[in-house]
């Protein structure tokens, strides 16, 4: 409980600094907020902007008070009242914008996580099944190329392929089950080659254990071996290599939402940075590093009930 | 380096008592991967010191009446949407890219390992203050850090060395700690600190060269995705401008010609995939070697 | 214990229903988005069409519009889409193909003296909503425009409106201003009903007078479609419904249009026009935009100063290689400010051409050399080296600067090139931190010359990066300002042109191009030069879409 207790209040830190750290990174970016904000948003990238503008903007979002105390209003607004500002492009509340595109990114972080779980823990234990013969040697080099390749190389090859060749899928659009497959699997790659080794290496370890050698001498079938249990003791790690698969997934929504123009955060976040929404910049990494460390805690949690030698100080 | 490997060894209760740096050489020629590996790094070390030398053209002369040309006799390689050499770029490039990642990998090493070092030996509100504050970065995921500095530092070769470094130098702040908080507690470290040696002594002579090995197997490790990072941000357009020769930016800029002219994605694209392969090998290698119990997984 | 055997099934159920709560938790907030956004209109959910653009009747075409559509504000910031794109809205006065002015929902206007003008309003114009459009919504809307738009209050400089009658307005100005009928023919000052906002002054949906009038918009797929307005008062309209998809990424629109996904789209990468119109059933056409890549030179710095050198340097670029192999062809070799095209522009100005000699002559006689033998020149040991800075929001830009330092560099003036965001240029040019800064300027926000010629070339004008003086520009300017007659108007303007093309202290690289993609099916399609992206016209239609 007092692990418990610690583990929120080091979340709670940990959001607070990441915010602060946001926000003075945001406003040291040279140029000037207000008139980024007026040529992204009304006047045109390349126009001009008049003082007269940018004084009407700079006060209806309170641009010119010190930083620190900007900053606090934030925090108080947010704590307090819930509401972590307005966007200046849109328009909107940033908990709205973050509500409408949220479960865009979830909905592919998780697809992908599927992806890379099913297909990692077979292809793992497959290989480990299969130690040493070429089909293991394939796999491996196969998924090799799979992490060394940069991610949206991967993602156009992957259009060009099953898009405009094979036309099994579109490539934009958001919604239906056939629009998340390409970007899913685009970005579960990364994943699938890291589930996959542990999984094998784990396995390996596993499958050397006395009590399944004697299983196997016992004359159980491989696959009920393998199922009832090397696959319980082989898990610990994999569970450990999701949770930091996440961090990664996350970063590579960027990339991958950009490219398919899926209406998710990470999108949102690039785009955000260009047009200086501070309030939406804020908002978007608040949301990711809270999903970050929710993740992370599950994970712990998950491993503390599997394996309860772990304890926490 | 004396006890390096012994240390390592013992410490996982893995007895061989020959395995000394000899050994550590012996067992990469053991080892046809790593041994592979190795030869293609000096390969591409070989090149990219002597890019000036082996590329046929000027990377950044301009023909734009040649460009977007397919392989050909006089360009092996093909020529880019300006014209320019595509074998005399990726050669040039190999310089760029390497010694960014080299540069980023050493200053999270040396960052990493100072401030490791100090959580881990002092411990108390030192490392309480320290390990927060690698936690909170560790936290951040990576790629989105990166992308918020960048925005505010701007492109350019020393501001993205800088920005990658900031977001990588934790993960080896938090091993180095790991390390300390193992190697202080080993015999010879507790007498030299009973025999009244100074800290800075102890942490020179027996910590240092006890945990920097693994420090060296995460850096190999990182290497390549340091690579991958910088590809990454040149993709979302705020890595470097598209004139400095290097992979990433030759892959993104390129990105528009892949169903015209796809060669000038298809060879810094697959430079860049080799060279994180080849350190993911030599990573990998090293780890099995220095830790054959490892579980794999804590270092990605 | 069956349970604990497998961990991993748990963590699978969990995410699991993750998933399943997620994706029913977006399509429930998903209609609620709709529903907030156009309550009380015909409905169609935004991501069925999204999912399916094929689908529905066969009158839908489906547009790859090149900005995220971030918000539909028709008077604020997105009248380009609203008015231009979507055609939702109209302008009182509308354009030719020559930039000249023509009649819209105004059907014409006076200038009365100095600081009044009086608008003639078409009587037979109702809003989507069935209410008639009068003087009245006229200065509704006006009024708000100025009050929330600073930029078209500092273009309109509107002191007060008055209604004469249900069809005649007056409009007073503050000062002299007579570019005000162009300032009506830019997007975000197109006449809206009163209904599109509700008690709160809050946007409700825009509702204007236009051939297509507001559907749904989509805020989490930023999908805006709108549909059929079959009273319009221009006629018959082609499209039973048009949905516009914000596709921000060339590459990925070519592949849209590509892969059937959408039936019209703008600006797929300029490498790839020649490749996509090559395919069956897909056409491309090139066309100029009113916009220019310009390259201002700091006159403040020394080499720049002397015109001995921006003229050499003019020389030094090959412009028409530019066009074709950077550009493709999507933009043409440019001589002044004003597309040839424009009826007020200077016909007699010719693009400089690439003349390295004359270059180097004009670089001699201002005394740079090259003494070292290093391939640069230099003056009294200091090397003719120059910074250029562009920005890649354009795709254009980048390569485009890359290709001219190649080209300077043969004329021995050293280039470094640097790719900036633009709030780092804004910082440079704020310090005067710079040489040449590469950019690519509207010319026609307002179909007016005297608009750019004031912020360009007037000492101390808006957008005089360069910091350009010349008395002689300031007057004729000031002149033309009082002149009615257009043609005399013009004169003065042209006098102009032709000064500042002698003196170049704005180098006038390339007219901007625009690609038109769109399936050999889509009839109808009229360019309109004088729209600021592009312009969805009422006549396109469909022929048998398969």
């Amino acid at each position: 409980m007092k692990y418990f207790i610690k583990r929120v209040g080091f979340m709670a830190l940990t959001i607070f600094a990441v915010c602060a750290l946001t926000f003075f990174l945001m406003n040291v970016i040279p140029g000037g907020t207000a008139k980024l904000v007026l040529k992204h948003t009304f006047v045109g990238l390349e126009e001009s902007v008049t003082d007269e503008q940018l004084n009407q903007i700079s006060d209806k979002y309170d641009l010119d008070a010190p930083l620190y105390l900007q900053f606090f209003r934030w925090i108080k607004e947010a704590v307090f009242r819930g509401d972590i500002g307005t966007s200046y492009v849109f328009k909107k509340p940033v908990l709205y914008l973050l509500a409408l595109r949220l479960p865009a990114t979830i909905q592919l972080a998780v697809m992908s996580m599927l992806i890379a779980i099913l297909t990692g823990v077979s292809l793992g234990i497959y290989s480990a099944i299969r130690e040493n013969k070429i089909s293991d040697h394939i796999l491996r080099i196969v998924t090799l190329f799979g992490v060394s390749m940069p991610g949206f190389w991967v993602a156009l090859l992957l259009i060009l392929i099953f898009s405009l060749r094979l036309k099994l899928v579109p490539v934009t659009g958001y919604g239906s089950l056939e629009n998340l497959l390409l970007p899913a699997a685009a970005l579960s790659l990364h994943s699938v080659a890291a589930v996959m080794r542990v999984t094998r290496t784990s396995m390996l370890e596993t499958l050397g254990q006395e009590y399944i050698r004697f299983a196997k001498a016992k004359g159980l079938p491989l696959w009920k071996i393998v199922s009832r249990h090397a696959l319980k003791n082989a898990m610990l790690p994999v569970i450990t290599v999701i949770g930091f698969q996440m961090g990664s997934l996350l970063g590579g929504a960027v990339v991958i939402e950009k490219i398919f123009a899926w209406p998710g955060i990470g999108s949102l976040l690039v785009d955000s940075i260009s047009a200086r929404d501070l309030p939406v910049v804020q908002g978007c990494v608040l949301a990711i590093v809270m999903m970050f460390l929710f993740v992370h805690f599950l994970v712990d949690m998950l491993y503390t009930h599997l394996d309860p030698r772990i304890r926490y100080g | 380096m004396d006890n390096v490997f012994t240390n390592r060894l013992r410490k996982k209760n893995f007895s061989l008592p020959e395995a000394y740096g000899s050994q550590f050489v012996k067992r990469v020629f053991q080892r046809k991967d790593m041994l592979f590996a190795l030869a293609a790094l000096l390969l591409f070390a070989g090149l990219s010191i002597f890019a000036p030398l082996l590329s046929p053209y000027d990377p950044n002369a301009i023909d734009l009446k040649n460009k977007n040309l397919n392989p050909s006799e006089e360009h092996l390689l093909g020529t880019d949407y300006l014209g320019r050499d595509l074998l005399s770029r990726i050669l040039i490039g190999a310089r760029t890219s390497l010694s960014i990642a080299s540069g980023v990998v050493l200053i999270s090493l040396f960052l990493g390992t100072a401030t490791g070092c100090a959580a881990g030996y002092y411990g108390g509100f030192v490392d309480e203050s320290i390990s927060r504050v690698t936690d909170i970065f560790l936290s951040f995921p990576s790629v989105i850090f990166a992308l918020t500095i960048m925005g505010a530092l701007g492109a350019g070769v020393f501001n993205l060395m800088l920005a990658l470094s900031i977001v990588h130098w934790a993960k080896y702040a938090r091993m180095m700690r790991g390390q300390v908080l193992s190697i202080k507690k080993q015999e010879f470290v507790l007498s030299a600190i009973t025999g009244g040696a100074g800290d800075f002594y102890i942490i020179r002579k027996h910590i240092v060269p006890n945990a920097i090995a693994t420090l060296f197997v995460l850096a190999t490790i990182d290497f390549g995705h340091v690579i991958l990072s910088i590809a990454t941000l040149s993709f979302l357009g705020i890595g470097l401008p598209a004139d400095v020769p290097e992979w990433g930016a030759m892959l993104s800029a390129g990105k528009e010609f892949m169903r015209t002219a796809p060669y000038q994605t298809i060879f810094p694209g697959l430079a860049i995939t080799f060279i994180v392969i080849i350190f993911s090998i030599l990573g990998d290698g090293m780890r099995d070697i220095l830790d054959p119990n490892h579980e794999g997984g804590e270092i990605d | 214990m069956k349970c604990k055997n497998s961990p991993l099934i748990i963590l699978l159920i969990i995410m699991l229903t993750c998933a399943v709560l997620t994706t029913s938790g977006c399509s429930s907030k998903d209609e609620n988005g709709t529903r907030d956004a156009v309550s009380g209109m015909e409905v169609t959910s935004g991501s069925d069409n999204a999912s399916q653009p094929e689908g529905g009747s066969d009158n839908t075409l489906v547009l790859g519009e090149m900005w995220d559509i971030e918000s539909i504000d028709p008077i604020n910031g997105d009248g380009t889409l609203i008015c231009e794109k979507a055609a939702i809205t109209e302008t009182l006065v509308g354009a030719n193909e020559d930039f000249s002015l023509k009649p819209e929902l105004a059907t014409s206007w006076e200038q009365l003296d100095e600081n009044t003008w009086e608008f003639k309003l078409r009587n037979n114009v109702t809003f989507h909503d069935g209410s008639k459009m009068t003087a009245k919504e006229v200065k509704f809307t006006l009024e708000k425009v100025i009050s929330e738009n600073s930029k078209v209050a500092s273009m309109l400089k509107m002191d007060s409106i008055e209604v004469v009658d249900d069809y005649t307005l007056k409009i007073k100005t503050k000062e002299i201003n007579p570019i005000l009928p162009g300032v009506l023919h830019y997007p975000d000052t197109a006449i809206i009903c009163p209904s599109s906002y509700n008690e709160k002054g809050e946007l409700v949906k825009p509702v204007g007078t236009g051939p297509y009038k507001f559907g749904s918009f989509d805020e989490q797929t930023r999908i805006l479609t709108v549909v059929k307005n079959e009273n319009w008062w221009g006629g018959k309209v082609g499209l039973d419904k048009l949905i516009l998809k914000g596709i921000p990424d060339p590459n990925t629109r070519a592949m849209a249009i590509e892969n059937g996904e959408v039936d019209f789209t703008v600006d797929v990468p300029y490498s790839e026009t020649d490749r996509i119109d090559a395919i069956d059933g897909i056409n491309v056409e090139k066309y100029k935009t009113p916009r220019v890549y310009k390259l201002d030179l700091n006159l403040k710095h020394e080499p720049l100063e002397d015109v001995k050198v921006r003229q050499a340097i003019s020389y030094a670029i090959n412009r028409s290689d530019i066009a074709e192999n950077v550009l493709y062809n999507v933009g043409e070799a440019a001589a002044g400010p004003f597309l040839p095209t424009m009826v007020w522009a200077n016909k007699s100005l010719k693009p400089y051409s690439q003349d390295l000699k004359k270059a180097d002559e004009l670089l001699t006689a201002a005394g740079w050399v090259d003494t070292d033998g290093d391939g640069i020149r230099d003056k009294d040991g200091k090397p003719l080296k120059l910074n250029l800075m562009t920005y890649a929001a354009r795709p254009g830009l980048p390569p485009m600067a890359e290709a001219m330092a190649a080209q300077l560099r043969e004329a021995g003036i050293g280039i470094e090139t640097e790719v900036m965001e633009m709030g780092s240029i804004d910082d440079r040019r704020e310090k005067g931190d710079w040489d040449l800064y590469l950019a690519a300027y509207n010319i026609a926000m307002v179909p007016d010359p005297e608009y750019i010629l004031t912020n360009w070339y007037m000492t101390n004008g808006t957008d005089n990066g360069p910091g350009y003086s010349n008395p002689k520009v300031d007057s004729l300017i000031n002149e033309a300002r009082k002149i009615k007659d257009l043609n005399e108007r013009y004169k003065k303007f042209n006098e102009v042109e032709a000064i500042v093309y002698d003196e170049q202290p704005m180098i006038i690289v390339a007219y901007y191009g625009c690609a038109i993609v769109k399936k050999d099916y889509v009839k109808g399609y009229v360019f309109d030069p004088t729209a600021h992206d592009y312009r969805i016209n009422a006549g396109m239609y469909l022929e048998n879409k398969s």
